[in-house]
C-alpha cells in the first residue's frame, strides 16, 4: 500500500517535471520556427526577470527596454544559429541578457554605472506606488548590492533575486558551479558587512 | 541540519539556501545550524530580503521590447526559407551531395588510373603500335646528335624523289615525326641507328632528309601528286592513321621545313631548342631563300594546326624557328653552296 502509494508519487512527479522542462523545450523550438505565438509565449515567459536584471544593472527605463528586446534578438539569432540552452532556459537567457548589458556599458566606454539615487528616482517616476514600498531597509540594501563586484552583484541578482540555482547562475555568468558558490558566500558577507556599519552609521546620525 | 557534513562555510550556506528554497523557515534550519547560527542567520536574513527586492524593482512595459522581436522574427521570416527545412534534412542533404561527389571523383580517378596503366603496358609491349607514345618519343630522337647525322643525309638527295611523297602521304595525324619514319627507312643504310624500337623515331633527324638541295628536282605539286599515288608509304604507315596530305606543304622549302619545325613541336621545350639547333644546321644545307622560308612558315603553322596537338605554344615555336631561319639565311648562303 505505501509502496504503491511512494511509487505513483514519485511517478507524478517525474511526469511533471518532464511536462515541464518539455514545454520549455517546445516553446523554444517553435520560436526557432518563427511562430509569433510562441515569440510572443517566449516574451511572456522571460520578460520579467530580464527586465528586473537589466534595470538593477543600468537603472533608465528606456535604456532597459531597448536591452530587453535586444536580449531576446540575440537569444532568436542563437536558436538561429543552433546555440541553444542547456538544462535551464532561464539561465541561458539571463546569460545572454548579461553579456547585453556587458555590452551596453563597454559601448559607452564604461561610463558609471548608474547611480542608486537616480534608479530610484526613475522607479519612483514609473510607479509612484514603489515610493511606499521601498522603506529604507530596502533602499540599503540596493546600495549595497550595487558596492559588491560585477561577478558577486550577478549572483546575487541570479541566485536570490531570479532564484536561479547555482547549476543556472554557473551557465550564465560562465563560471564553475563552486566558483559560484564562493562568490555567493562572499557576496553574502560583504552585504552582512555593508548593512551592519549602514545601520551602525543610520543609529550614530540618530543619536548626534 | 547537514552542516555537520561540511567543513566548508560556502558549502553549509548553499545548503542552508537549499532548504530555504525549499519551504523550510529560517528558524528551523537555524535550529540544526550549531555553532554556525549567528552567520548563518544573518546571511539567510539577507537572502530573503533580496528576494523580496524583486518586488520592488520597476519593470518598464513590454510593448516595446516584444514588439522589436516580433519585426525581428519577421524579417527572419522573409529572408529564410521556411522552416520545413530543418537543419537535419539540410545536413542530410549536404551529406549526400558530398557522397555523390566523392564517388565521381573516385569514379574519374580510377578511370584516370586505369587509362594510365594501360597505356604504360601498351607501351613497355609494343610502342611502335600506340600513336600516343610516338610523339614522346620523338624527344629521344630529337636527343641524338643531329650534327653527326647532318652529314649522313648527303646522299639522301637520290632517295629525296622517292621519299618525298611520303610526307605528304603519310602524315600522321598527331605526331609529324611519322614522316620521317619513311625516311628513316629508306635511309637506314646510310645512318646506322639502334634497331629497338624507340630507335624508330629517332629517324626523325632525317627530318634532315626534307632539306631539298639544290641537286634534288624539288617536287611541283603535280609531282607530288604523282608521288603520292606511285610511293607506297612504308611500314610504318600501316599502324597510323592516314591524314589527307596537303601538296602545298611539299612544294617548297618550306615544306621540308614543316618536318624539322613539327618535330620540335612534338617535343618538350629543350627538344624545341635542339630542334631549332637542327633547323639553323638544316637552313646551312637549304639553299638561300629566305623568303622563301618565311612564307612557308605560314604553310607550317597551318600544318603543324592539323598535326599537332600543341596548340599555341607550337605557333611559338614555328614563329621562333621561322625568324631563325630568315636570320640565318644570309649567312647561310657560302655553306649551302658548298653543300651543293
Amino acid at each position: 500500500m505505501i509502496q504503491a502509494f511512494a511509487r505513483n508519487f514519485f511517478a507524478k512527479i517525474s511526469t511533471l517535471s518532464v511536462t515541464m522542462i518539455t514545454n520549455d523545450d517546445q516553446l523554444l523550438v517553435r520560436a526557432k520556427q518563427l511562430d509569433p505565438t510562441a515569440l510572443q509565449a517566449l516574451h511572456e515567459r522571460f520578460y520579467e526577470p530580464v527586465a528586473r536584471y537589466i534595470q538593477f544593472k543600468v537603472g533608465d527605463l528606456h535604456t532597459v527596454e531597448d536591452l530587453s528586446g535586444e536580449v531576446f534578438v540575440r537569444a532568436l539569432e542563437g536558436l538561429r544559429r543552433g546555440h541553444a540552452w542547456q538544462e535551464s532556459p532561464q539561465a541561458w537567457i539571463m546569460g545572454i541578457a548579461r553579456h547585453v548589458v556587458a555590452d551596453y556599458y563597454r559601448k559607452r566606454e564604461r561610463v558609471t554605472e548608474v547611480e542608486l539615487g537616480e534608479w530610484v528616482t526613475a522607479a519612483e517616476e514609473t510607479n509612484p506606488s514603489h515610493q511606499a514600498m521601498l522603506s529604507e531597509r530596502k533602499q540599503h540594501l540596493m546600495q549595497a548590492i550595487q558596492q559588491l563586484t560585477e561577478d558577486q552583484r550577478d549572483v546575487v541578482l541570479l541566485r536570490f533575486m531570479e532564484g536561479i540555482n547555482i547549476e543556472g547562475v554557473a551557465k550564465a555568468i560562465n563560471k564553475t558551479p563552486g566558483a559560484v558558490k564562493g562568490l555567493q558566500y562572499r557576496a553574502m558577507q560583504a552585504l552582512a558587512e555593508i548593512m551592519r556599519d549602514s545601520r551602525v552609521d543610520s543609529t550614530s546620525d540618530v543619536k548626534e | 541540519m547537514n552542516n555537520e557534513f561540511f567543513d566548508n562555510p560556502e558549502e553549509k550556506l548553499e545548503d542552508a539556501l537549499a532548504m530555504l528554497a525549499a519551504g523550510i523557515t529560517i528558524n528551523e534550519i537555524l535550529a540544526e545550524a550549531g555553532s554556525d547560527v549567528e552567520w548563518l542567520r544573518s546571511m539567510l536574513e539577507l537572502a530573503a530580503e533580496v528576494g523580496n527586492l524583486r518586488q520592488a524593482i520597476p519593470v518598464p512595459p513590454p510593448e516595446a521590447s516584444l514588439q522589436k522581436l516580433l519585426a525581428y522574427g519577421e524579417d527572419l521570416a522573409k529572408t529564410s526559407p521556411p522552416d520545413g527545412q530543418s537543419t537535419l534534412s539540410k545536413l542530410i542533404k549536404s551529406w549526400w551531395s558530398r557522397l555523390f561527389m566523392g564517388m565521381v571523383v573516385v569514379i574519374f580517378i580510377g578511370g584516370l588510373y586505369i587509362l594510365i596503366k594501360n597505356t604504360a603496358v601498351n607501351e613497355s609491349t609494343s610502342p611502335a603500335e600506340i600513336p600516343l607514345p610516338l610523339s614522346t618519343a620523338t624527344p629521344t630522337a630529337a636527343s641524338l646528335p643531329i650534327e653527326t647525322d647532318a652529314p649522313a643525309l648527303v646522299p639522301i638527295p637520290t632517295d629525296v624523289s622517292d621519299s618525298t611523297a611520303t610526307p605528304t602521304a603519310t602524315p600522321p595525324p598527331e605526331s609529324p615525326t611519322a614522316t620521317s619514319r619513311p625516311v628513316i627507312n629508306s635511309t637506314s643504310d646510310t645512318i646506322e641507328l639502334p634497331p629497338t624500337p624507340t630507335s624508330t623515331p629517332t629517324a626523325t633527324p632525317t627530318i634532315l632528309l626534307i632539306k631539298p638541295t639544290p641537286t634534288n628536282p624539288l617536287p611541283t605539286d603535280d609531282n607530288i601528286s604523282d608521288g603520292v599515288d606511285n610511293t607506297p608509304t612504308p611500314t610504318v604507315t600501316a599502324t597510323i592513321p592516314l591524314i589527307e596530305p596537303t601538296p602545298a606543304d611539299n612544294s617548297s622549302d618550306g615544306g621540308n621545313d614543316n618536318t624539322n619545325e613539327n618535330d620540335s613541336n612534338g617535343s618538350s621545350s629543350d627538344d624545341n631548342n635542339k630542334n631549332e639547333n637542327s633547323n639553323d644546321g638544316s637552313d646551312k644545307g637549304n639553299s638561300g631563300s629566305g623568303s622563301g622560308d618565311e612564307e612557308d612558315h605560314s604553310d607550317d603553322n597551318l600544318e603543324s594546326d592539323n598535326s599537332d596537338s600543341g596548340g599555341g605554344s607550337d605557333d611559338k615555336d614555328n614563329s621562333d624557328s621561322g625568324s631563325s631561319d630568315s636570320g640565318s639565311d644570309s649567312d647561310n648562303s657560302g655553306s649551302d653552296s658548298g653543300d651543293e
